[in-house]
C-alpha cells in the first residue's frame, strides 16, 4: 500500500471516530430531567393531600390529621416501668404506624420517602426509609396554631 | 517494454480496486452501525414520550371533572367514590364513548384501586363502600401500569380513602 493510500484510510478512520464522538455528545447533552421532576411533584402533591385527607378505621373514623395533630399537642408520655423516663405517647405510635402502612402502600419499593411533622419548628413526628437529601418536596401544609407537615420524595 | 507498462497498469487496476473494496466495506460497516444506533434511539425515544405521556395523564385525569370531587361546582382535590360507579356505568353501557375515551387517551385500561384503609378485595358497586377497585375500563393483557395516589370521597358516609389511579399503557 502507497504512503498517499495509507494517509487516506487514517483520515477515513478519523472522520468516522469524530462523527461517533459528536453523535454520543449530541445524546448526552440531550438528556433533559425536568419532565421527570414536575411528575415526581405531582406525584408528592397528590400523596400529601390524600395523607391530610384520609379517615382511619378505627378511632371513630376519625382523620389522620387530627390524629397528628393530637401527637404533635402530646408527643411523650411517661414510661410507666422502671426507669421513669419519657417515650413516645400511643397517638404518635399509632400515627408513625398508620404513616408507614400509607407510605408501604401507595409508593414503589425504590422510593424513598421523607415525612415529617412539626409544632412551633419542633419535628415530633419523623418517618423515612432512607437517605433523601435531594429529592421532591410536596407543598408543605400549614395549619393554625403552627402545625407544620412535609413530605419528600426520591427515587 | 510494452508488456511491462500493461502489467504496471493491471496492477495499479487491482490496488485501486482493492482500496475501493476495502473503502467500502468501511462505508457500509459505518453505515450499518449508524443506522443500528439511530433505530435504538428512535425505539429508546418512543418508549420515553409514552413514559412522559401515561405519567402526565395520569396525574392530569384526576382533574377530569368525570371523577373529580366537587361541592356546589366548587373543585376539591380527590375523586368522587360515587362518580366512578356512575362513570364506569357510562363506559360499560355506552361502548361508543368508551372507545372515544380510548382513542383520547391512548390507553388500554384505568381503574382505581383503594389502598388504605384495607378494605374488601373486590369490584365497587352502588350497594356498598366495602370494596376496594373501581375499574372503569378493564384490560387484563400486558402493558405498563402508571399509577398515582389519590385521595377518594365517599359522599355517603362522608370520609376519605386513599388510592392508587391507574393507567395501563402499551408495552414497548
Amino acid at each position: 500500500m502507497k504512503k498517499g493510500q495509507a494517509e487516506i484510510f487514517g483520515l477515513i478512520f478519523i472522520v468516522i471516530l469524530l462523527i461517533f464522538a459528536l453523535i454520543f455528545f449530541v445524546r448526552i447533552k440531550q438528556s433533559d430531567d425536568s419532565s421527570v421532576t414536575l411528575r415526581s411533584s405531582f406525584r408528592a402533591n397528590n400523596l400529601m393531600n390524600a395523607i391530610m385527607d384520609v379517615n382511619l378505621d378505627y378511632l371513630d373514623k376519625t382523620s389522620l390529621k387530627e390524629l397528628m395533630k393530637d401527637c404533635l399537642d402530646n408527643p411523650t408520655k411517661l414510661n410507666p416501668n422502671p426507669p421513669p423516663q419519657k417515650i413516645k405517647s400511643d397517638i404518635c405510635v399509632a400515627v408513625e404506624k398508620d404513616l408507614t402502612d400509607i407510605f408501604k402502600a401507595t409508593l414503589s419499593e425504590i422510593e424513598i420517602y421523607q415525612f415529617k411533622g412539626s409544632l412551633d419548628t419542633i419535628t415530633y413526628i419523623e418517618l423515612f426509609n432512607g437517605v433523601c437529601d435531594e429529592g421532591i418536596t410536596a407543598s408543605p401544609v400549614r395549619l393554625p396554631r403552627n402545625y407544620n407537615f412535609e413530605l419528600k420524595l426520591c427515587s | 517494454m510494452r508488456r511491462n507498462l500493461l502489467k504496471k497498469g493491471q496492477l495499479e487496476i487491482g490496488i485501486t480496486m482493492m482500496v475501493l473494496l476495502v473503502f467500502f466495506i468501511l462505508l457500509i460497516v459505518a453505515l450499518v452501525v449508524y443506522f443500528q444506533f439511530t433505530y435504538t434511539t428512535i425505539k429508546e425515544s418512543r418508549q420515553e414520550i409514552l413514559d412522559e405521556k401515561f405519567s402526565t395523564l395520569v396525574n392530569s385525569l384526576t382533574s377530569a371533572p368525570e371523577i373529580k370531587c366537587s361541592v356546589r361546582g366548587i373543585e376539591r382535590e380527590c375523586l368522587d367514590a360515587k362518580k366512578l360507579i356512575a362513570f364506569r356505568e357510562v363506559l360499560t353501557n355506552n361502548g361508543n364513548i368508551k372507545d372515544k375515551y380510548l382513542d383520547e387517551f391512548g390507553i388500554l385500561g384505568l381503574e382505581v384501586e383503594v389502598v388504605y384503609p384495607t378494605v374488601t378485595p373486590r369490584e365497587c358497586d352502588v350497594t356498598s363502600i366495602d370494596c376496594n377497585k373501581f375499574t372503569l375500563m378493564g384490560y387484563t393483557g400486558d402493558g405498563l401500569r402508571y399509577a398515582t395516589p389519590v385521595s377518594i370521597y365517599y359522599p355517603s358516609d362522608n370520609i376519605y380513602r386513599i388510592g392508587k389511579l391507574i393507567i395501563i399503557g402499551e408495552v414497548e
